[in-house]
């Protein structure tokens, strides 16, 4: 027999110890609570980004439909719709008035703040229900 | 309904990541015995063994997703409750902080060494006959350094590579292969002068 062989036969005669059930039962208890704890913080950092993204959107909107009037945008806009066939006939200066006079930077932050909103209201939606089948497997297993 | 049987490691860590505890649970259960075997090298005792396997497992659960793809996750568990284990003790102060530091474990440069020595010899066959051979292989054990006890279990009882078992130990494959031959040597020595 090779030296190797003797040394795992050796430590193979070595028996082993069984650690008790319960604490498989007490690690998946802790980790249930952690588990809980944790989709509680990401639950309340979402519904805080909704919170703000929708308090944010009121100003932002504002500004934006501001901006949109100061410079003309609805006027060039209605002429557009109006009078289509001067805007076809001279279609280049038109389309460089019209994006010369569209609130790109504060439309940008409103579809920002939109799609910031959108998507935390997603994931705290997610986060309450995977929150409340925590609470109830809790009461089944309780 | 999981198959605990055919479903790989990695598998249930990307079940485990998307908040699947069933998937942690069978994780847990298919190395519970290991790890609590592996830990008891570095805590003697069965009761604290079996704190430190808790909080092995629920690192291990904590920090699930710093397991990247790629990564071997025995290794990964097992470096988690040697570390475990070694805070453990160093919180108890159980043992000297000196000789939990692998310094006394020997960090000396052992490149070479390993393979410049002659093989450990084989055991002679009659110490199998001996009635009491697992007790006094564990007394000849418990001289031995924890990260020496912990090598030989690993490679000899969960069938880890040296390279494996350096992973876990964050040494030198050379090193942890120089540990394996002196505590060979060891055991080797004190189980022949001990009359059967």
């Amino acid at each position: 027999m090779k030296p190797e062989e003797t040394y795992k036969k050796l430590f193979d005669s070595m028996p082993l110890a069984t650690p008790r059930h319960e604490i498989s039962v007490s690690i998946m208890s802790r980790v249930h609570k952690a588990q809980i704890i944790r989709i509680r913080i990401r639950a309340g950092i979402h519904t805080s980004l909704v919170i703000a993204t929708v308090s944010a959107l009121a100003p932002a909107g504002q500004q934006m439909l501001t901006k949109a009037h100061n410079s003309g945008f609805f006027e060039y806009a209605s002429l557009g719709m109006s009078d289509s066939a001067s805007m076809i006939s001279s279609w280049k200066t038109y389309a460089f008035t019209i994006i010369e006079s569209a609130p790109i930077l504060e439309t940008g932050l409103v579809l920002g703040l939109v799609l910031v909103g959108a998507y935390s209201l997603r994931r705290s939606a997610s986060y309450f229900s995977r929150l409340s089948r925590e609470h109830r497997s809790s009461y089944a297993t309780a | 309904m999981i198959d605990s049987m055919s479903i790989t490691d990695e598998d249930l860590i990307q079940q485990v990541k998307s908040g699947d505890d069933t998937a942690y649970h069978i994780l847990m259960s298919r190395y519970m015995r290991h790890i609590f075997n592996f830990i008891l090298q570095y805590v003697r005792v069965r009761e604290e063994a079996e704190d430190v396997t808790q909080d092995t497992f629920f690192k291990a659960w904590k920090h699930i997703n710093r397991f990247k793809d790629g990564m071997r996750f025995k290794p990964w568990l097992f470096t988690i409750a040697r570390n475990t284990a070694l805070d453990f003790i160093k919180k108890k102060k159980m043992t000297s902080f000196s000789e939990i530091d692998a310094g006394s474990a020997g960090t000396e440069d052992e490149s070479g060494f390993a393979e410049s020595v002659v093989d450990t010899e084989p055991l002679p066959s009659e110490l199998f006959s001996r009635a009491e051979l697992s007790k006094q292989l564990d007394n000849a054990m418990s001289v031995l350094h924890p990260d020496h006890r912990a090598v030989l279990i690993m490679h000899y009882r969960e069938d880890m590579t040296f390279e494996e078992i350096a992973e876990t130990l964050k040494r030198p494959m050379n090193t942890v292969k120089s540990w394996h031959r002196r505590s060979l040597e060891k055991i080797r020595d004190s189980l022949i002068h001990i009359r059967p």
